[in-house]
C-alpha cells in the first residue's frame, strides 16, 4: 500500500487582561472569555507527486505564490506558513486564496488552516521594501 | 474593567504518514512523522509558531467582541440587548457542559458579528463548535476559501494594509446545515 500523507494541526489562544494595582500590575486570563481556547483538525493529502510541498526556508520580498512548485493552482486543502525572520525580519502577510492578504505574521508567528479547494492561488507577501524568510507546508486534497 | 489586554496564540503542525507494515500478522498500519514531502524534500519534524498580539485595546467595541459568557463573567458585561446577536438570555444558546455561548451559523452568509463596528480589527479567533462545515470570508463576502470543520479553529492578527481590514467585513456561513461557532473579534 502506498504511503498516505496526512497533516494534523492545532491552534491555541490565551486571551489575557491586565489589572493595575497600587503595588504593580498582573496579567490574568481574560474575564470576558473565561478560558483558554483551542481547536484541531486533520487533512489527508492526495497521493501524486506534488500533493505535499514543504519548504524549510525561503526568502521573500514582494509577493510570492507558494504552490507554484506544484505546477497547479487546483485543489489545495491545507496551508501552513511561518515567518522565520531572516533578512530584515519584517512582517509577512498570508493569503489563503483570491488575494485575501488579511493575515499578518510577525517573526516567530504562524498560520494554518484548511482550504476549500477552490483552485485559487496561495500567496504570501511583504510590504513594499520589506523582506523576511518563511517556512511553509501546503497540501492537495485526497 | 481591564487596564490592558493581549492574546497569546500559537500553531502546532504534525505532518505524518501511514502505510502498511510488511510481514506483519495483523496488517497494522504504521504511523510515523512524514519523512519527505511528495517531491522528496526531507520533513521528519513537527513545525509551528507562536506570538503575542499586544495591539488589542483594553476597551473593546462592544460586549459582543467575544461570544463567551460564563458564571464568573462580570455583570456589566451582560449589556448587549441587540436582538438575535446580543448576549441576553433570549438571544443566546448555552451548552450544558461547557462555559460558553455558541453562535448559530446559517448557510446564508452572515457577518461574524452582526453588530461589529466599522473599526480595524487587531485579532480574530473563530472555532466551529457544531457538527457541520463552515466557511470564512476575509474580503467582505466575496471569496470563501477558508474551511473550518467541526472542532477546528483559526486565529490571526489583522493587517492595516488590507483592503477589508474592518471588523464588520469578516463573514461566515455554514455549508448546507447550520452549525455553531465561538469567536473573538478584537479591535
Amino acid at each position: 500500500m502506498a504511503t498516505v500523507r496526512k497533516i494534523k494541526w492545532k491552534v491555541h489562544c490565551t486571551p489575557q487582561e491586565k489589572i493595575n494595582f497600587s503595588a504593580g500590575e498582573r496579567w490574568y486570563l481574560d474575564s470576558d472569555c473565561g478560558r483558554k481556547l483551542t481547536g484541531e483538525g486533520t487533512v489527508t493529502a492526495y497521493t501524486d507527486s506534488n500533493a505535499v510541498i514543504y519548504v524549510a526556508s525561503q526568502a521573500i520580498s514582494g509577493t510570492v505564490e507558494l504552490q507554484s512548485a506544484s505546477g497547479t493552482d487546483n485543489d489545495f486543502n491545507f496551508m501552513y506558513v511561518k515567518n522565520l525572520g531572516g533578512g530584515s525580519g519584517d512582517d509577512v502577510m498570508a493569503s489563503p486564496g483570491n488575494n485575501q492578504f488579511a493575515i499578518r505574521l510577525s517573526v516567530g508567528e504562524a498560520w494554518a488552516c484548511r482550504l476549500a479547494n477552490t483552485g485559487s492561488q496561495i500567496d504570501v507577501k511583504c510590504d513594499s521594501g520589506d523582506d523576511t524568510t518563511i517556512e511553509y507546508l501546503i497540501s492537495r486534497k485526497n | 474593567m481591564a487596564d490592558d489586554r493581549r492574546i497569546i496564540f500559537g500553531v502546532h503542525v504534525v505532518p505524518f504518514e501511514t502505510g502498511d507494515v510488511e510481514e506483519t500478522i495483523d496488517a497494522q498500519a504504521k504511523t510515523t512523522l512524514m519523512r519527505t514531502d511528495s517531491a522528496g524534500t526531507a520533513v521528519s519534524k513537527t513545525v509551528g509558531g507562536k506570538g503575542i498580539c499586544t495591539d488589542v485595546s483594553a476597551t473593546q467595541w462592544s460586549d459582543s467582541w467575544t461570544s463567551f459568557s460564563h458564571p464568573q463573567m462580570k455583570w456589566e458585561d451582560w449589556g448587549d440587548d441587540t436582538d438575535v446577536s446580543g448576549n441576553w438570555w433570549e438571544d443566546t444558546e448555552e451548552s450544558w457542559d461547557i462555559s460558553g455561548i455558541d453562535v448559530v451559523v446559517h448557510s446564508t452568509e452572515m457577518k461574524l458579528s452582526e453588530t461589529a463596528a466599522h473599526t480595524e480589527y487587531k485579532f480574530v479567533y473563530i472555532k466551529n463548535t457544531g457538527d457541520y462545515e463552515m466557511r470564512l470570508s476575509l474580503n467582505d463576502n466575496t471569496s470563501w476559501n477558508i474551511v473550518i470543520d467541526p472542532g477546528e479553529c483559526v486565529a490571526w492578527k489583522g493587517w492595516t494594509g488590507w483592503t477589508y481590514k474592518y471588523a464588520d467585513e469578516i463573514w461566515v456561513k455554514s455549508i448546507g446545515t447550520a452549525t455553531t461557532m465561538e469567536y473573538i473579534l478584537a479591535t
